[in-house]
């Protein structure tokens, strides 16, 4: 297990109120796996991977990450290289004016060798097809662009687990499936990927969905498995894909269709083999 | 109080090699009480439309009409356009700063003129349409609340000044399908009030629900324009538009593509859904 964490708890202590935003977190990650983080706003989704790479200390628990220990401070560099993050905006997240110093930057901090620093900077450019891109200002490019290139400056550290916080809440339609595309293809690549998001949509192509609500793990398994049991997801607050919100609705009206679809395309093959 | 723009252009450092055109040449009118959408992708020009729309920025070209006068005219009383026209920017919640709630929410009411008890009564209703009960939430730090509470506090600011029109800045942005939700209600219901609603957003299964006529920014012009349902019905014909069809329209695609025609005019979740189950049958009548 590349991530593994036991009775994880944690709380902001606003005012001393002491409510607790984890409870009792059990998370299990496999190398190479794909995991959304499914729920509302306040469900706990970004503090629980706050933890990954001890943007958070850890109150309550165990986790390790990369048989690290989250709660050794002497690893936390380390840690961060380890698992990198892209979070929800594009403009908070960029230190210089041109995109190639942009991601530089983090290399530099980091200690890369300076003669290294210009192969990896390519190299993660390619990776989000953002090659020829290198001398632009990142304020200037569009916000599918922009998040492509703060995940460049994390891919460049070539970090084994991948964390995106929200990443596409801020797009446009382009923009959303040109994160999502590579998303995908960083999968591919043998990356862990762990991806926040309140879209069932988007959670439909992991390979497991991690149900967060009030601060608890509500489900934890495959995307079939989870996203098409309406009982579940209304009970957390989440919207269903639209296929499977259509299957039960057809359902009520008495057309039944032979399994419940998660995909567009799966719905309209339903649809297809009922005539 | 329609608002009009006539053959605005907007150039953003009209001075440097590097200025940008942002927008060249609109025109638009939104009559009182309308709900219009603004769609577009990132860079075509929609955060700069709504800026000159508020005033907050001055035409490089064109004008910008409140009620048939120039709102960037010498003489023109820009009280009367702080009075009508409210803008929530994106992440609205950012801007909280004041010790309570309250206080915040009664800010843009400084100089309204408006004594003690008009302001706490003003304040009162906007906490109250934003599904706030004042008397619990009104002392409270707003820095203490929760990412989905804040942005109805910063909305609520801007509701307590009571505007005849409300531009919104991708206002669902980051909320979760229930949040989404209720903001959209809330708004929805504004609008019945009478509220002009102007509201920028990606979210096309949003707009497609909730408005009544759509505009469609390239490049900083007017790609397309008209009824909401007019322009959703066009958008597989302009395939170089960087918007998405909503998915109720997809899927009608994706079927009629496999030889399922259903009838035309696919946009929302119940248009689909209707239409399915007349296909369908499904031994039943649909009430």
């Amino acid at each position: 297990m590349i991530i593994a964490g036991k009775g994880i708890s944690f709380s902001y202590e606003y005012d001393g109120s002491g409510i607790l935003a984890l409870h009792d977190i059990d998370i299990s990650v496999r190398q190479g796996e794909f995991v959304a983080i499914l729920g509302c706003n306040g469900s706990g989704k970004s503090t629980l991977v706050k933890h990954l790479n001890a943007l958070l200390s850890i109150q309550r628990g165990t986790l390790y990450v990369a048989n690290i220990d989250v709660s050794n401070r002497e690893e936390v560099w380390r840690l961060r290289r380890i698992c990198g993050m892209v979070f929800q905006n594009p403009d908070n997240q960029f230190v210089s004016s041109v995109v190639e110093e942009d991601i530089a930057f983090g290399l530099e901090n980091y200690e890369v060798p300076r003669e290294e620093i210009p192969a990896r900077v390519s190299d993660a450019l390619r990776l989000v097809n953002m090659a020829g891109w290198e001398k632009r200002s990142p304020h200037m490019l569009s916000g599918g662009q922009k998040q492509r290139v703060a995940l460049a400056g994390v891919l460049a550290l070539d970090p084994a687990i991948v964390v995106f916080d929200e990443a596409t809440a801020m797009l446009d339609p382009e923009g959303r499936r040109e994160v999502l595309e590579i998303i995908r293809q960083l999968h591919a690549m043998g990356k862990t990927i762990l991806m926040i998001t309140h879209y069932a949509e988007e959670a439909v192509y992991a390979d497991t969905v991690v149900l967060m609500h009030n601060g608890k793990v509500a489900a934890c398994g495959a995307p079939r498995e989870i996203l098409t049991n309406l009982e579940l997801m209304m009970q957390v607050q989440m919207i269903p894909p639209a296929p499977v919100r259509l299957y039960h609705d057809l359902k009520e009206a008495g057309i039944e269709l032979a399994y419940c679809p998660l995909t567009t395309e799966e719905f309209v093959d339903a649809i297809c083999r009922l005539k | 109080m329609p608002i009009e723009v006539e053959n605005l252009s907007y150039t953003y450092m009209p001075e440097s090699t590097q200025s940008v055109a942002a927008l060249q040449g609109i025109n638009l009118r939104i009559a009182d009480g309308e709900f219009v959408g603004i769609m577009g992708r990132t860079g075509s020009g929609k955060s700069t439309l709504i800026q000159l729309l508020a005033g907050l920025l001055t035409p490089t070209r064109g004008r910008v009409l409140l009620d048939g006068r120039d709102i960037a005219a010498k003489d023109y009383d820009r009280s009367i356009l702080r009075r009508t026209v409210g803008i929530v920017f994106q992440y609205p919640e950012y801007q909280l700063f004041e010790t309570t709630v309250a206080k915040d929410v009664a800010f843009g009411l400084k100089h309204s003129g408006l004594n003690h008890v008009e302001v706490t009564s003003r304040v009162r209703k906007a906490l109250e349409i934003m599904g706030f009960d004042y008397d619990k939430i009104h002392n409270q730090s707003p820095l203490a609340l929760s990412g989905g509470e804040k942005r109805r506090v910063a909305i609520a600011g801007v509701l307590a000044v009571q505007p005849k029109i409300l531009i919104f800045d991708e206002p669902v942005a980051g909320l979760d399908p229930q949040g989404r939700y209720s903001f959209m209600q809330l708004t929805a219901r504004l609008h019945q009030g009478g509220t002009t609603i102007i509201m920028v957003s990606h979210n096309t299964d949003v707009l497609s629900e909730y408005t009544e006529r759509l505009v469609v920014l390239e490049h900083g012009q007017i790609a397309l324009e008209g009824l909401t349902k007019d322009v959703f019905m066009q958008l597989p014909t302009h395939d170089h538009l960087p918007v998405a069809m909503s998915t109720a329209q997809e899927i009608a695609y994706m079927l009629a593509a496999r030889g399922m025609n259903l009838p035309q005019g696919i946009i929302t979740y119940d248009d689909l859904l209707f239409a399915l189950k007349a296909k369908l049958g499904g031994g039943e009548e649909a009430p």
